[in-house]
């Protein structure tokens, strides 16, 4: 369903006058396929590149080299009007919940506003659609008329899942959706990602420095390194035989909600 | 290692004024902090983790008052200071290290400055005296050139440094109580490690006590000796580290440590979730905080003004139904 071919990124750094710029390889001839109703986990240490090739899926950062293909469309040269209707399809949500919506609108107006681009729906039936769908994430009906300051963060997670889904797209991506929340409110939103997903035959693309969160919700695995994915691994249940250096980095750095697990970690200087 | 507590916290209050109404957001809050001891303390966002720690430096915003309680700091209870002994305290002997480190530093200020301005308030010494003691503290949380580092603007440092920055200003005044309010929760993984290696090898080279604030049962599970559930601004459970985790009491910490993932898979073991909101903390009454979201409560919950009773020794519930 979603192929990336050789996908390259640099940015440039600095805006210096004279001489030459520094640059940064964020991604460095990345290619992956993601299949339908599959949820793959992308995970690496910050900087490593994994948002920025959250952003080229998306369309919001232009690759340097390489294609994306989406539903067998290369997404770089497609016509404006195919683009928008192939983007329905392709949603996202972000870490940062409360930079994601707009803090003067309703949270009816937020859940509303990819219906409105996409779908020419009567106000009463715009209002039956957005009230479903809070009702699907786990919210009130009645919360149709508050503003995101009056919520907490996992709630307004749930907001963002809702809106995502509202065109029942095919892939959504999640920039660190959960790494901002509570435990506990993790768990939630986890769950409710599994249940949506199986639900409403959903791809995932799930980003995240978080093993721990990747393993529980993940099929597929791929780490990601300076630029590259250095790891696949197609069964989450050999998680342990994780071979780069990398990979195993990561594995090791998850913190066991066990005591006395640290004791052997403890102090290696 | 010391027996007696650096600093004890008793039956600690804090309410909150806010525009709805009055918040009671700490309750009848007591622990105490030993020298190289690391007191865990767990709870969900709004539970009054933040608001203890803030009462323990008299930092607490205007709205948050102490309505009883005391803190008592080398036998003196430090409510009862005065803005220049609070002073003098802050940092040199109770030390706090905040969540986000890019909001902690000055974005106009270098490092160095920086490390030099809390050196030189604190001690009697040259600006070059403070740059090499700098550069020292710097090197021993295994920060690469750390000359050059001080000539560096905090946005030029990743999330992981900059904490590790700010836990060498905190060391090198080398305070005897350390506050970390949930130090690792905006960094990734593997920093997140390395900044809890940190504060454990802190706390056996100079023996200091570590208050250390997480709602992440992973940090509070590597790190802490005892360790303090709070819900709803009571701490509702508080026991030594093993007890607590083997034998958890109150039905709150249970479904905490059941919402672990660790590195289960969702297909072998769906955690389980409570869906109802956080308490509300306006004019509540005096009874047990958790009882909506609690699956064992009954009639009797709703009735009884609840204490923290001892269940056995050391191990502290606030609970009817665990007797």
């Amino acid at each position: 369903m979603l192929e990336l071919k050789g996908i390259k990124k640099t940015y440039l750094l600095g805006n210096s006058v004279w001489g030459k710029r520094k640059t940064v390889e964020a991604v460095k001839n990345v290619s992956l396929t993601l299949e339908e109703r599959v949820c793959l986990g992308l995970v690496g240490k910050s900087g490593s590149g994994k948002s920025t090739l959250g952003k080229i899926i998306l369309g919001l950062e232009k690759p340097d080299q390489g294609e994306v293909w989406f539903q067998g469309k290369n997404l770089s040269n497609l016509k404006a009007k195919e683009l928008k209707e192939l983007r329905r399809n392709l949603q996202v949500v972000f870490q940062d919940c409360y930079s994601s919506v707009n803090p003067r609108l309703t949270i009816g107006e937020i859940i509303a506003e990819p219906l409105r681009n996409y779908e020419r729906l009567t106000s009463v039936q715009e209002k039956k659609k957005v009230q479903e769908l809070l009702e699907i994430v786990g919210l009130c009906t009645e919360d149709i008329h508050k503003y995101p300051y009056q919520f907490s963060g996992g709630q307004l997670q749930r907001i963002n899942i809702a809106r995502a889904i509202a065109l029942k797209p095919k892939l959504i991506i999640f920039d660190e959706a959960v790494s901002a929340l509570d435990v506990l409110v993790q768990v939630q939103i986890l769950n409710l990602l599994a249940q949506l997903k199986e639900e409403f035959h959903l791809s995932y693309l799930f980003i995240s420095h978080d093993l721990q969160a990747v393993n529980y919700i993940a099929d597929r695995l791929a780490v990601m390194y300076n630029g590259e994915i250095v790891e696949w691994l197609d069964d989450m249940e050999q998680l342990e035989r994780l071979e780069h250096p990398v990979s195993k980095k990561l594995l090791s750095s998850v913190l066991l909600p066990y005591p006395g697990h640290g004791s052997d970690t403890k102090m290696i200087y | 290692m010391g027996q007696q507590p650096i600093l004890t916290v008793n039956n600690l209050n804090i309410d909150v004024s806010t525009p709805y109404g009055v918040t009671r957001t700490v309750r009848d809050v007591s622990f105490k902090i030993e020298a190289g001891k690391v007191f865990g303390l767990v709870g969900e966002s709004g539970s009054g983790k933040t608001m203890t720690c803030m009462s323990l430096l008299n930092l607490l915003p205007d709205e948050a008052k102490v309505v009883k309680g005391s803190i008592q700091f080398r036998n003196k209870d430090i409510l009862n200071y005065s803005e220049e002994d609070m002073r003098k305290v802050r940092g040199s002997e109770i030390a706090t290290i905040m969540q986000n480190p890019m909001t902690a530093f000055n974005p106009v200020r270098t490092i160095g400055r920086h490390f030099i301005e809390t050196l030189r308030t604190h001690l009697p010494i040259t600006k070059h005296q403070a740059r090499e003691m700098a550069v020292a503290y710097l090197e021993k949380m295994d920060l690469p050139y750390p000359k050059n580092l001080l000539k560096q603007y905090p946005f030029q440092l990743s999330g992981g440094m900059l904490q590790r920055v700010m836990i060498a200003i905190t060391m090198s005044l080398n305070p005897s109580i350390l506050i970390a309010d949930e130090p690792t929760t905006a960094l990734d993984a593997t920093n997140q490690l390395q900044i809890l290696k940190q504060l454990n090898w802190l706390r056996k080279e100079y023996d200091t006590g570590i208050l250390l604030v997480s709602h992440d049962l992973g940090v509070i599970a590597q790190l802490a000796d005892e360790v303090a559930v709070m819900y709803g601004g009571y701490i509702v459970e508080k026991a030594p580290v093993f007890k607590l985790f083997n034998r958890p009491m109150h039905p709150y910490t249970r479904v905490l440590l059941e919402s672990r993932i660790g590195l289960t898979r969702r297909k072998t073991k769906i955690v389980k979730h409570i869906s109802v909101p956080p308490p509300n903390l306006i004019n509540r009454e005096n009874t047990c905080p958790f009882l909506e979201r609690c699956e064992d409560a009954d009639h009797t919950c709703s009735s009884y003004n609840l204490e923290l009773k001892e269940y056995e020794k050391d191990h502290l519930v606030r609970c009817l139904k665990s007797r």
